[in-house]
């Protein structure tokens, strides 16, 4: 009962900061919400993995504290589980989020949905704002590559598609 | 005729007709508006139906867009609508309500804002929240425009209108032959309703009116009217005799002459089984009426030919002049029929015209027959009998019941006034079985107090021997006065045999068969045919009383006749009326076997009688 009413709590809030700062500079909740949002278009190669969904970022990620935040909500029932990029508690990453001019980890193996935020180097999904607007670029090879499948309802809304 | 009074012919059936095409065009009507009104419910929940499944495929499509805040995506999206023919509009909110985007379809027409302002008519919305994989994000608003179902219905009530319109041709078409035959049926039922069938001639209805319509004439314009009632004399006997069929042709003979005797302008029509009417009219002259109804007797009184029988057919005129005679229609016809009564009662044949003293005699006639019905009741009517001897012992034989009618207030009726009364209103039936009963009776009682046994004779009216029971009374009276068969004589006249030769033979084989006698009364006044007295079984003729007062200075030859004929058939006969000794004197040498009259006794009430009788037996024992 108790997280429902966190979880709708929360959803409230995500609605509203997603429309006050649509227009600002600062969008970390925004880009937040975003990468919680491309989960929901992904399919996974291991479909059925029940466990919690793990979300790898370093601690020092500008986005760290607004992914953490997302904490517990479900993803096709799977929590939202925020872990550290460098120590992971899990035995594996379902979404690494990176930093613009991060390096990809090399640990990251198949199965990961890798988003960068910002233009820097390789990933599937890459977050970059246009015209104060949040928009993403789609690599499909990328995603292909980790064994991932994109909804075509995201693919129309990327601003490229590779 | 009157349009007041006839409608005209064929009015009823093109009302009918009418009626019926209104009747199937309110039936259609009203299974139109049912149609459309089910036509409208469904087109408008076709379009429901359509605006909920793209309001689905909306809301599936949109989803992404409100997650990522895409409006270009979204706009683009709906722009994509575009072709439908119906969508007016298409706007998303999202999950605070605040519209994300929208599209108006500037293709559809604007609506005429007649049909628009109509309720009926307005835009149809549909909403649907927005969701995805369970997460609520907005919602979709479609309107649609209605100028479909507008149109729909429009063609779907023309097709509706077209199909009636050929219903209702096709069915007046059908029923127009219908009408025909209803109309030909319905003047031939008018035809009917005012025409007799036999004669062609208009019937009493059609009379009635056309009198009422003459009338009603006269009396704005101050003119006369003549009306004759014609009865034909002897119509029974021929129907009676040579059948239906023969009086048929005669009605239909009689008509045609009528029709040949009047005047171009006067209007003929047949009243009753054998009475016409004539409505003179216009008349300007009273004294026109008789010289019309005077030419119609003389007319009638040629003789023809039905079914091989010559036959005059006599008849006897009434006449009546409006407004002299009668100032209503009914008193007119009564007033006629009066005249007609007259006519008869001078012995047919003739015309009578109405006059004043007809109406007292038609009162007197009618407070007769009331008070003849009381006093019968009430056991008022006398008999008193008239002795009979036998020429050769000069004794008393026989007695012959005669009926006398003492009224209270006005003295002795004549049975000359109240038997022709009686016999018209069918009272002489039950006066004479009461006749027949005290005769008996007192003929009895004589017996019992004196010891000697009178022949009773007792005059029959021709209505009694039409009368299938009276064979049958006579037969119980016999029986329960207890006097002898042979006591008993029936006295017949000549002219009520000739009514009916028939039945009248049968009657008296039967009556003879009990025992009774029978006995020719007024023999030689009548149409006396010696054929039928052979084939007659009865006992007696009486010379009527017109030949017996002659004697014996002239009409010997008759009654010498009549006495020769009548013991050439072995019939004994009786000389009424005798007065003089000479009378009776030639008649005993002639031969006659009874006489009665004045000479030898009047009329006697039963105690006078019985003293009589005691008187004459007392110097024989």
């Amino acid at each position: 009962m108790i997280r429902a009413l966190s979880f709708l709590a929360i959803v409230a809030g995500l609605g509203l900061a997603a429309g006050a700062c649509r227009a600002q500079v600062e969008g970390k909740d925004l880009k937040a919400a975003y990468i919680f949002n491309f989960a929901m278009f992904t399919t996974w190669p291991d479909a059925a993995g029940k466990g919690p969904l793990f979300v790898c970022a370093s601690p020092d990620n500008p986005l760290w504290s607004a992914l953490s935040a997302l904490n517990g909500k479900p993803i096709n029932g799977r929590p939202w589980t925020v872990t550290e990029l460098a120590h992971p508690t899990a035995a594996h990453c379902d979404i690494a989020v990176l930093a613009r001019s991060m390096e990809r980890p090399a640990l990251l193996s198949a199965g990961v949905l890798v988003v960068r935020d910002g233009a820097g180097g390789k990933a599937a999904i890459t977050l970059v704002e246009d015209d104060e607007h949040i928009r993403f670029d789609i690599d499909t090879q990328e995603a292909a590559k980790s064994g991932l499948r994109f909804s075509s309802h995201l693919l129309r809304l990327a601003r490229n598609v590779l | 005729m009157n349009p007041t009074t006839a409608r005209r012919p064929g009015e009823l059936s093109r009302m009918l007709g009418m009626g019926q095409l209104l009747a199937a065009a309110a039936a259609l009507g009203v299974a139109c508006c049912i149609l459309l009104a089910y036509q409208f419910v469904a087109l408008r929940r076709n379009l429901t139906d359509d605006l909920t499944v793209q309001a689905a495929i909306i809301a599936d499509n949109v989803a992404a867009t409100l997650m990522f805040h895409d409006q270009d995506a979204a706009h683009e999206m709906l722009r994509s609508f575009r072709h439908s023919s119906f969508l007016a509009a298409a706007t998303v909110y999202d999950r605070q309500d605040v519209e994300f985007a929208a599209y108006r379809n500037g293709a559809v027409d604007e609506m005429p804002s007649l049909l628009r302002d109509w309720t009926l008519f307005t835009p149809l919305s549909v909403a649907r929240p927005i969701r995805y994989r369970g997460m609520a994000l907005g919602r979709v608003v479609l309107t649609a425009d209605t100028v479909g179902i507008r149109n729909g219905l429009l063609r779907y009530g023309a097709l509706l209108a077209l199909a009636s319109l050929g219903a209702l041709v096709t069915t007046s078409m059908l029923t127009r032959r219908t009408k025909a035959r209803m109309r030909r049926a319905e003047s031939q039922l008018k035809h009917l309703a005012y025409t007799d069938t036999v004669t062609d001639l208009p019937n009493r209805r059609c009379t009635y009116e056309a009198l009422e319509l003459e009338i009603a004439m006269r009396t704005e314009d101050g003119g006369r009217i003549g009306l004759l009632l014609i009865d034909l004399d002897n119509f029974k006997v021929v129907n009676d005799t040579a059948g239906h069929a023969a009086g048929d042709r005669l009605l239909q003979q009689v008509a045609s002459r009528l029709r040949a005797t009047a005047r171009a302008s006067d209007r003929i029509g047949r009243i009753g089984g054998d009475e016409f009417a004539v409505i003179v009219a216009p008349l300007d002259d009273p004294a026109e009426l008789e010289r019309v109804g005077q030419r119609i007797v003389a007319a009638l009184r040629q003789p023809l030919q039905v079914e091989g029988i010559e036959v005059m057919p006599t008849a006897s005129i009434g006449a009546c002049v409006f407004p002299d005679d009668a100032h209503t229609m009914s008193e007119l016809l009564s007033n006629a029929d009066a005249a007609l009564y007259r006519a008869k009662g001078k012995g047919r044949d003739n015309v009578a015209l109405f006059e004043r003293d007809m109406i007292l005699a038609t009162q007197r006639r009618a407070r007769l027959e009331r008070d003849l019905r009381r006093h019968l009741e009430a056991g008022l009517l006398e008999l008193c009998y008239q002795p009979q001897y036998a020429c050769g012992s000069r004794k008393m034989v026989g007695v012959e019941a005669l009926l006398r009618w003492p009224h209270p207030d006005q003295g002795y009726i004549s049975p000359a006034e109240f038997i022709p009364i009686a016999e018209e209103s069918g009272l002489i039936v039950e006066v004479g079985k009461w006749v027949l009963d005290r005769a008996c009776r007192d003929a009895v009682a004589l017996y019992r107090q004196t010891g000697m046994w009178l022949s009773m004779a007792v005059n029959v009216s021709a209505r009694q021997l039409r009368d299938k029971d009276f064979i049958g009374v006579v037969e119980s009276t016999l029986a329960h006065t207890g006097l002898p068969a042979d006591r008993l004589e029936l006295e017949l006249t000549e002219s009520m045999l000739m009514e009916d030769l028939d039945g009248a033979v049968e009657f008296m084989h039967n009556v003879r068969a009990l025992g009774v006698r029978l006995s020719i009364d007024d023999f030689g006044t009548g149409y006396s045919s010696l054929a039928y007295l052979q084939t007659f079984p009865i006992n007696h003729l009486k010379i009527d009383r017109s030949f017996v007062r002659l004697l014996p200075t002239s009409g010997t030859t008759i009654a010498g006749a009549v006495i020769a004929l009548a013991h050439g058939f072995k019939l004994t006969v009786v000389a009424e009326g005798v007065e003089e000794p000479e009378q009776f004197e030639w008649l005993r040498q002639a031969g006659c076997d009874y006489v009665q009259g004045y000479l030898l006794a009047r009329p006697l009430p039963l105690a006078a009688l019985r003293a009589r009788v005691l008187e004459e037996c007392v110097p024989a024992a």
